[in-house]
């Protein structure tokens, strides 16, 4: 087949026309494309302007050349152009048609922008009407300046660069070597102006030779919008879209969502742990509405492709093109299945016609605990042990006698040992080195982007040579990417885009991913007096040839088997190789339909991703000792005599043992046809989309889980414009989705949208000068979210029943054989009335420029109701028998909020400028409808209803008990189900309902919710010459989180694999407690106890929520700074150096450890980097 | 024209596309299993059969059954957190000693919570779900015959009268559920109502009795794969324990819950004193006691020392003394003995490793050995081991030679067994409390005790280091600590563990002989048949056969080689007790006491002290036992108050949770809570 038309062709029979469609379709929606012979785009232009407006020059441009076009303001449209050109290529076609003209142009990827010359006063001139170039014509005798002009960032010469002396009509334009030759006099402003680039503004001297060099307006960049299934002039969005700077996630981090806090009005994200390779920062759109067991994370699309939040984080930044967040539910109506949580919408960069540019960048970055996490030494640590012990069970733990044989610093290291297991196995800081390398370049028939980068992760553990392998942390990441796009045809475009991500990881076992947090943890577990790492030999072991781990039995004689965590022996006994890789394949063909309907185009896109991955484990089994109390004699050539715990389980050749695999495979297929044209001022576009959507995940481990996931979804938007001043937007998604009864496979959701530009109207004119830009814009409509549930239970509409559960019965009297059947279980009710989780949403901006348009607001407010909230049944009673819940869409949530973004761009004078930008989010939540029982006349606080989503609730403590008396008379506390012990010294509550008990009855809302309600971001970037620095402040507020006393408790034993270990006290406990000596009822730590679990002695009673664990925090801190200086012509490049840091200073009320990470003291602590890189383009 | 075809086209690939989407989404395959293939054929349909037996409650398991340890006469250690081993207190140990609450009830049968095995109500769905599906009308399984198909709805109906009755005797009037409800119901539709006392009797009997007509006599059933199904006497006997129950002080005359109505003003519990209640009770025991006869259930006396549990003791060498403390133990721990009328073949592994003594060798082989097994923490009271008759059958407190000896006022000071008492009872040289000397052989058939022979541990009683007896350490049990448990008290429940049971002297592992965890029991039976008669009409009563009280608890006492209870009391109860057998109340007394031994520790005390309403008594003395912790004897002996525990009315039924009242506002509490 060939498809190629003729743009002549717009005559031909309907006839033809229409087999034409009907191959296309077959082609586009049954993916039977076969061939399609590639056939170079014919570049050359070709026209007879005669007084045509630009707007209408730009689209023959179109047709003819393919290339996408961008007219900045509507002014610049209706410039009338006279020009007859006759095969020129399309730059000089660009220089013929603008020569002279209020407007200039740039090529920004495969569109041609437009926007007004600047400085220059084209509106109040009316159109020259002359048909030749306009000369230079000099009014005066001056003298002739020549410079070349280069891009401050990387010194390429800058082609079509607008010279002006400034108050006079007069100008040139840079070649394609960015040279330029004007003629001004001594003392003239030359303004040196571009699209996309910052101006400037030189003073002549006496010098002839002027060069400067212009800073890239990275605003510019935002002209276009992306929008879901396409790209949308900005002006005409009326959706709330939200756009970063893509720079701005340039951090020193592998993990791209680490950035995104404080980056853009409307995305809120929290980082709780920073173990690298699980520092996954969580991120929501607006404030999360919804509080069933849906999902509540947004929609992640990297090129049109859903991905995991793994994938985005994976994603090196210099790959991006754009990022945005579609915020209302214009915006995410189109993605209906899944779009009421948000969508965090990513492109990667394609090529660029030219030579082959490449830009290289390395940085290395060293990252050190935010805060210091101050644990007690060895010796305090017995002293409190000892205290907890005392205090609840009479007993020491640690006998005096051993507290200062240890204490003395000539003791023998064997025998009482204190280990520091943290310092000893881990670093406070970890060395990782990064390197990209992109290159972009192409012809007419293809342009490619290819990109690699490498990183090396060395982790936080120390290397120790004893061990006959290396058992040190070696991560590696290859991440690989090729975009090309190639012109098969005149009107056919083809994307070709693979990516890969590779995962390499050698180390100690269980380690893979966590780059060390594993070792870490154990290492505050691990007893750091009841045996040394290893021992030293004894008589007996003088001879063996093999580490002697150290361990205890359980008794001081060594009488049984290892039963503690020893971290050192951990990673000592093995290692590990992991391989996870994703691979995904897309391929995407866009038909230019011009020929059959102006302005129609098709597109079809195409994508397979599969994640896979495995584990290996190679490992002995360390041999344990311990040394037998009473053997010590210091006289001794052999101090001491060790026991050997394990001399038959131990084995010291290495075993094999295989670890997990997982295999998921992900198609996506989407066929759309989009149709854009204008009649006279009438401005009409649609949109159709057709797409299927299928996972499938090779590791299940159940039927429902193995059937694959799928979405089918029909969507459509339709655009009008009237005037570039009226616009007005529909959008409906169609989706289906397996997860639904087929009553409600089918969600329907529509939404609305109208802007206005009200800057335009002519009544604007005198207030024009004060506020260059106004414009406002609103939409309404529904948004759908279908993964309600876990993928496990998703098909609720159908029952769960296991003929085979356990057996029963047992009869007989034989007790060898006795008989039994397996039992029915019904794990679940077919319920076939459950149907889409759906989102109102309304959204209002307003969109403000003022002082020349440098400085740019906007605003929105949004409220949305999130309604049919799946919820299990409340009201279901026990008598009913059932086995399993039953959901209703019941529940139902508001949410409300603001965001505010600022931009501010200038530049001052020579050389120097600055961007200042800021944003501002604030969300809120209310529960609605809740299906609750009915608390009113029993404890009407513990109705949910009218409270915040995810408002932490808990028991309000009073203080803690001053004695044993005040507890016997004191209602009865039964906070943890039943009435654990407690004694005085721990926290009292308070009966709220008075009667007598203090129970689930007792448990009022407190504090704010977990998510911050309030996040905002303030960055600036400064620039003289060669130098520059930007600085970015991120701040959380109005969140609360209940400290993890639970987690935090010292002395209490916690098994890890199989293994027990005490853990270790944090000093802050020591500071404010609680003991029989020091009655503090304000303490900060109630009465220590030395058990866990939920009959534990005091513990279980204080460890439960309540506002004595409650912070409410808000933070600001610095989150980075980056300085970059660059180094002109540096053996022929311009290397561009630069320092960064991240995370460096943090303002808080909460001081214990860093806010950010919540609960968790002793969780792996946020880290701060530190970052040196370079950057080379050529 | 053009158009028209440009609309078809796209008509002809949307339906196209909505049809093939609509596949495309439709992934479940077809043969998912649906309930319905649960009674397709027999085989599957016996596994549901199988699941409502499945639902019945466990019994035998002391960290969950009310009975074994929830009943204060066995208590255990709270605060036992040994080192190195987690706690287990069981829930039914704290329910004991916290009380109950209503905010999340222990042991909350009704939703199946906080220590409950079971929500019972899931049980009870099963069963209606069988018996809604069963019939081939109903989609039922058609290959199976008609024969058997009223056998299984039988069986599944006494199991669901089963079910109502331990609601019933929890919580007493229950909400009745007869129908599989459909979950889609809302509203009025759950809004159920408790029914009273006598409704809910009524609805179980008529369940039995409808049963009792199609299940099996015990003759029928295949010993090797059906023993522990329904029989004709199970539910006969159920029904009797039912009435039973429903005629008991509890509800029967009970002034404390009078007019306790529910919002439609129905009163649930019944007001007055009735006979009738007592007479129904009498029938249906005697019904079920005349069925079990004809079956051949016969009290069991041990002819052989159980098959030899004992090696070196046989039918041939059997010594009065031998056979009248085997044969006790022989009854609850052989399983399906003759006597056994329904049990369970539940394990009993965790009841007989916690009742399990270790014995001096397994003490010194405990260090270094892990010691995994180690139980030895159910532990009945003081209380409780001196409500067991002294040898003379008589209580020990109107005993006459107990009296004129001192024996009973010095009883808690120790001395050094007589001759008689060192062949089975005592180990000789053993200095022990008075207490323990001239009890009844069940007493020593029943507890182990420091100094306490323990028979059977598969030791021939020839062997010189035989018998193993019991004895606190040097050190007290607390010893123990450090390795596992300890009795609180001092004492353990040896009758809950089978003959053979022992340990392995290096490791100190449990080798236990399973046994078929006894529910109802031949001597059960004939016990509550004394209790009715005399309920409705003093010592005179007969039944169809023309036996009165003393009959049955003669044939109990037997067994354990007690003179009958007349020629007991006459010969050897002091001056003001001779008589007691000879008058209702005193008879009635006399017949609780005889259960309270006979039965101990065997799941009925918890159930027994509430359905008498004695419990406020009972429970409002202080629990006592002996020092655990005491270095010598001397230390050891010292009496100790273990818990204090408070009991009040409201504690007679189990309270409802708050939450299930706030679901449907026509249930209402129990009194009290």
């Amino acid at each position: 087949m060939n498809f190629n038309t003729k743009p002549e062709d717009l005559q031909g029979s309907s006839v033809n026309r229409f087999l034409l469609i009907m191959k296309w379709i077959v082609a586009l929606i049954l993916l039977n494309l076969t061939t399609v012979m590639a056939e170079g785009v014919a570049q050359d232009i070709s026209l007879k302007t005669n007084g045509m407006s630009l707007l209408q020059v730009m689209k023959a441009i179109q047709q003819q050349t393919g290339y996408e076009f961008f007219i900045k303001s509507r002014e610049l449209g209706r410039i009338k152009v006279h020009a007859d050109i006759d095969g020129l290529p399309m730059n000089q076609t660009m220089q013929v048609l603008l020569q002279d003209k209020a407007a200039t142009w740039l090529l920004e990827g495969n569109t041609i922008v437009i926007k007004p010359r600047p400085n220059t006063v084209a509106e109040s001139k009316p159109p020259v009407p002359v048909r030749e170039p306009v000369r230079v014509v000099s009014p005066r005798q001056q003298n002739k300046i020549t410079g070349k002009v280069t891009d401050a960032f990387d010194d390429t010469p800058i082609a079509g660069v607008t010279i002006t002396v400034q108050r006079q009509q007069l100008g040139t334009m840079t070649d394609a070597d960015g040279i330029y030759e004007l003629e001004a006099n001594q003392g003239d402003s030359l303004i040196f102006s571009a699209i996309g680039y910052l101006a400037d503004t030189v003073v002549v001297g006496r010098v002839r030779l002027i060069n400067t060099r212009l800073s890239k307006d990275t605003e510019e960049i935002e002209e276009t919008v992306v929008v879901a299934f396409g790209k949308q002039k900005k002006e005409s969005v009326v959706s709330s879209i939200t756009t970063v700077n893509v720079k701005d996630l340039r951090t020193p981090s592998s993990n791209l969502t680490t950035a995104l806090a404080g980056r853009m009005a409307g995305l809120v994200a929290y980082q709780s742990t920073g173990a690298p390779g699980e520092e996954d920062a969580q991120f929501f759109v607006r404030s999360v509405t919804s509080f069933g067991s849906g999902l509540t994370s947004p929609l992640i699309l990297i090129d049109n492709i859903e991905m995991t939040s793994k994938d985005l984080a994976r994603l090196n930044p210099d790959d991006i093109a754009s990022f945005s967040i579609l915020k209302d539910a214009s915006a995410t109506a189109l993605y209906g299945a899944r779009g009421a949580n948000g969508v965090v919408l990513v492109t990667t960069k394609e090529g660029e016609r030219g030579k082959v540019k490449v830009s290289f960048r390395h940085e290395s970055s060293l990252s050190t605990p935010t805060t210091k996490v101050d644990m007690a030494d060895p010796i305090s640590y017995m002293e409190y042990a000892n205290i907890a012990n005392m205090t609840r069970h009479g007993e020491l733990t640690y006998p005096q006698s051993k507290i200062d044989f240890t204490s003395d610093p000539n003791r023998n290291p064997n025998v009482y040992p204190a280990v520091d297991w943290k310092d000893m196995l881990t670093r406070d800081h970890s060395l990782n080195h990064r390197t990209n390398l992109n290159l972009t370049g192409g012809g007419n028939a293809a342009t490619y982007y290819l990109a690699g980068s490498f990183s090396q992760d060395n982790g936080i553990l120390k290397v120790d040579n004893k061990n006959p392998f290396n058992s040190n942390i070696n991560l590696k990441k290859y991440t690989v990417r090729s975009n090309v796009n190639l012109n098969l045809t005149k009107n056919l475009e083809a994307k070709v885009r693979l990516s890969a991500n590779f995962d390499d990881y050698t180390g100690p076992i269980g380690e893979s991913g966590s780059g060390g947090a594993n070792t870490y943890g154990k290492t505050l577990l691990a007893n750091p007096v009841l045996f040394p790492a290893y021992y030293e030999p004894d008589y007996n072991t003088q001879y063996v040839d093999r580490i002697l781990f150290g361990n205890n039995a359980g008794n001081d004689f060594g009488e049984g088997s290892p039963g503690y965590l020893n971290p050192y022996a951990d990673i000592m006994r093995g290692y590990e190789d992991v391989r996870n890789n994703t691979l995904l394949t897309q391929l995407e063909l866009h038909q230019d339909l011009g020929s059959f309907t102006k302005g129609l185009k098709a597109r079809f896109i195409g994508s397979i991703t599969r994640y896979s991955g495995f584990s290996l484990q190679r490992s002995y089994d360390p041999f344990y000792y311990q040394y037998i109390r009473g053997t010590y004699d210091p006289s001794n050539s052999f101090p001491y005599q060790l026991a050997a715990l394990n001399p038959e389980d131990g084995y010291d050749y290495i075993d094999y043992q295989a670890g997990s695999k997982f295999v998921e495979a992900r198609g996506y297929a989407e066929g759309a046809l989009l149709y854009n044209r204008s009649f006279g001022k009438h401005d009409v576009g649609s949109l159709l989309v057709g797409s299927i959507k299928d996972r499938l995940d090779g590791s299940a481990n159940n039927l429902d889980s193995s059937l694959p996931s799928r979405n089918v979804a029909l969507a459509g938007r339709f655009t009008y414009g009237y005037g570039n001043k009226y616009f007005a937007e529909l959008n409906f998604g169609l989706n289906g989705s397996e997860r639904f009864d087929p009553r409600f496979r089918w969600g329907f959701f529509p939404s609305i949208g109208l802007g206005w530009q009200v800057s335009d109207e002519p009544f604007w004119d005198n207030l024009r000068n004060a506020v260059p830009k106004l414009k406002l814009r609103g939409t309404y409509g529904l948004v759908g979210n279908d993964v309600i549930v876990s993928d496990s239970d998703r098909f609720f509409f159908t029952s769960n029943i296991n003929l085979n559960g356990p057996n029963a019965g047992y009869f007989g009297n034989n007790f060898n054989s006795l008989t039994s059947r397996p039992t029915i279980e019904v794990l679940r009710y077919a319920n076939p009335n459950i149907t889409w989780e759906v989102s109102y949403k309304t959204n209002l901006a307003l969109e403000l420029g003022l002082f020349n348009n440098d400085l740019e607001l906007i605003a929105e407010v949004y409220h949305e109701n999130r309604t049919n909230i799946v919820q299990v049944r409340q009201d279901i009673p026990s008598i009913v028998g059932l086995t399993s819940n039953v959901r209703t869409n019941y529940g139902e949530a508001m949410g409300k909020g603001l965001d505010l973004t600022l931009n501010y761009n200038k530049s001052l004078f020579n050389g120097m400028w600055y961007i200042l930008r800021g944003n501002f989010t604030y969300g809120t939540s209310e529960i609605t409808v809740y299906d609750e029982l009915d608390y009113s006349g029993v404890a009407p606080w513990r109705s949910v209803v009218g409270r915040k989503v995810g408002q932490s609730q808990g028991y309000v403590a009073e203080r803690l008990f001053i004695d044993d008396n005040e507890v016997l008379n004191s209602p009865v506390q039964m906070v943890n189900g039943s009435n654990a012990l407690y004694q005085a010294g721990d926290i009292k509550y308070r009966d709220i309902n008075n009667d007598g008990v203090i129970d689930q009855f007792d448990i009022v809302p407190m504090g704010y919710p977990t998510n911050p309600e309030i996040q905002y971001g303030i960055g600036g970037s400064f620039g003289f010459k060669n130098f520059d620095i930007s600085a970015f402040i991120q701040g959380s507020s109005r969140f609360s989180f209940f400290m993890n006393a639970s987690a935090m408790a010292p002395f209490v034993a916690v098994t890890s694999g199989g293994m027990r270990g005490d853990r270790a006290m944090l000093n802050f406990i020591k500071e404010s407690l609680w003991t029989e000596t020091n009655r503090d009822l304000y303490a900060q730590w109630p009465r220590l106890s030395p058990d866990a679990g939920s009959e534990a002695i005091g513990n279980a009673n204080n460890f439960v929520n309540s506002n004595y664990w409650l912070r409410s925090a808000s933070y600001i801190r610095l989150k980075s700074v980056e300085m970059g200086y660059k180094i002109n012509d540096f053996y022929g490049l311009s290397p561009r150096i630069y320092a960064s840091g991240t995370n460096l200073f943090t303002l808080s009320a909460f001081k214990l450890w860093d806010p950010e990470m919540r609960g968790n003291g002793l969780s792996y602590p946020l880290q701060k980097v530190f970052n040196l890189g370079v950057q080379v383009n050529f | 024209m053009i158009v028209k075809h440009k609309i078809y086209a796209a008509i002809v690939v949307l339906l196209l596309t909505a049809v093939g989407c609509n596949k495309y989404l439709d992934i479940l395959p077809d043969d998912k299993p649906v309930l319905e293939d649960a009674f397709k054929d027999r085989y599957n349909a016996e596994k549901y059969l199988f699941t409502c037996y499945g639902s019945l409650p466990v019994v035998a398991d002391p960290i969950n059954t009310l009975g074994l340890s929830g009943g204060g006469d066995v208590v255990y250690d709270p605060l036992n957190t040994p080192g190195g081993n987690t706690a287990h207190i069981t829930s039914t140990t704290l329910l004991f000693f916290n009380g109950n609450n209503t905010a999340n009830p222990y042991m909350n049968f009704w939703d199946g919570e906080n220590g409950a095995t079971k929500n019972i109500w899931q049980g009870i769905r099963h069963c209606n779900v069988f018996l809604e599906h069963i019939d081939p009308e109903d989609g039922g399984p058609r290959d199976m015959d008609e024969m058997e198909r009223e056998r299984w709805i039988a069986e599944v109906k006494t199991i669901k009268a089963y079910l109502n009755f331990y609601l019933f005797q929890l919580y007493g009037p229950i909400p009745i559920v007869d129908k599989v409800i459909p979950i889609a119901a809302k509203g009025e539709e759950l809004a159920f109502y408790r029914e009273p006392v006598d409704q809910v009797a009524d609805y179980i009997v008529n369940l039995l009795d409808e049963a009792i007509e199609s299940l099996p006599v015990v003759g029928e059933i295949d010993p090797a794969s059906e023993y522990g199904r329904f029989t004709k006497t199970i539910a006969r006997s159920i029904k009797a324990k039912t009435l039973v129950l429903a005629a008991s002080p509890i509800f029967n005359n009970n002034n404390y819950y009078l007019g306790y109505t529910d919002n439609r003003g129905v009163e649930l519990f019944p007001e007055g004193d009735s006979r009738e209640r007592w007479q129904r009770a009498l029938t249906a025991a005697d019904e079920a006691i005349r069925s079990a006869e004809e079956a051949g259930y016969r009290i069991l006396v041990s002819a052989d020392a159980g098959s030899g549990a004992i090696p070196d003791v046989n039918s041939t060498n059997i010594n009065d003394t031998t056979k009248a403390m085997i044969s006790l133990r022989q009854a609850v721990t052989q399983p399906w003995n003759q006597e056994i009328i329904w049990a369970t073949n539940a394990s009993t592994r965790q009841l007989q490793r916690f009742a399990s003594m270790l014995s001096n060798s397994e003490w010194d082989n405990m260090a270094g050995s892990g010691a995994p097994d180690i139980g030895q923490r159910h532990a009945p009271t003081l209380n409780v081991v001196e409500s067991f008759y002294s040898a003379n059958g008589v209580p020990i407190e109107e005993d006459a030679e107990w009296d004129q000896n001192g024996w009973y006022t010095n009883r808690y000071t120790t001395k050094l067994p007589e001759a008689d008492h060192t062949k089975f009872l005592i180990k000789s040289g053993q200095e022990t409390a008075l207490l323990h000397h001239n009890r009844s052989l069940r007493f020593y058939a029943s507890v182990g005790f420091d100094g306490g022979i323990w028979e059977g541990r598969s030791e021939p009683l020839s062997n010189p280091a035989f018998p193993n007896f019991m004895r606190h350490m040097g050190s007290g049990f607390k010893y123990g600590v450090e390795y596992g448990f300890y009795p609180l008290s001092g004492y353990l429940a040896k009758k809950m563990v089978h003959l053979r049971t022992t340990y392995t002297a290096t490791r100190v592992e449990l080798i236990y002989e399973p046994y078929s965890f006894p529910i109802i029991r031949l001597a059960d039976l004939y016990l509550l048949l004394a209790e009715c008669l005399n309920e409705v009409d003093g010592p005179g009563a007969t039944d169809s056969q023309g036996n009165n009280a003393y009959y049955y608890l003669d044939i109990i006492r037997a067994r354990s080689g007690m003179e009958g209870v007349v020629d007991s009391w006459q010969k050897y109860a002091s001056a003001p007790y001779k008589a007691k057998p000879d008058n209702q109340s005193g008879l009635r007394e006399i017949i609780r006491q005889e259960r309270l031994n006979e039965l101990a520790f065997e799941g009925h005390y918890y159930y027994d002290v509430r359905r008498w309403l004695i419990a406020e008594e009972v429970y409002n003395q202080p629990i006592l036992g002996w020092n655990k912790e005491g270095e010598n004897k001397a230390d050891f002996y010292t009496l100790k108050v273990l818990l204090q525990p408070r009991f009040s009315m409201k504690d007679y039924l189990m309270p409802i949770k708050t939450n299930t009242l706030l679901q449907n506002r026509n249930l209402i509490q129990n009194p009290g809570w």
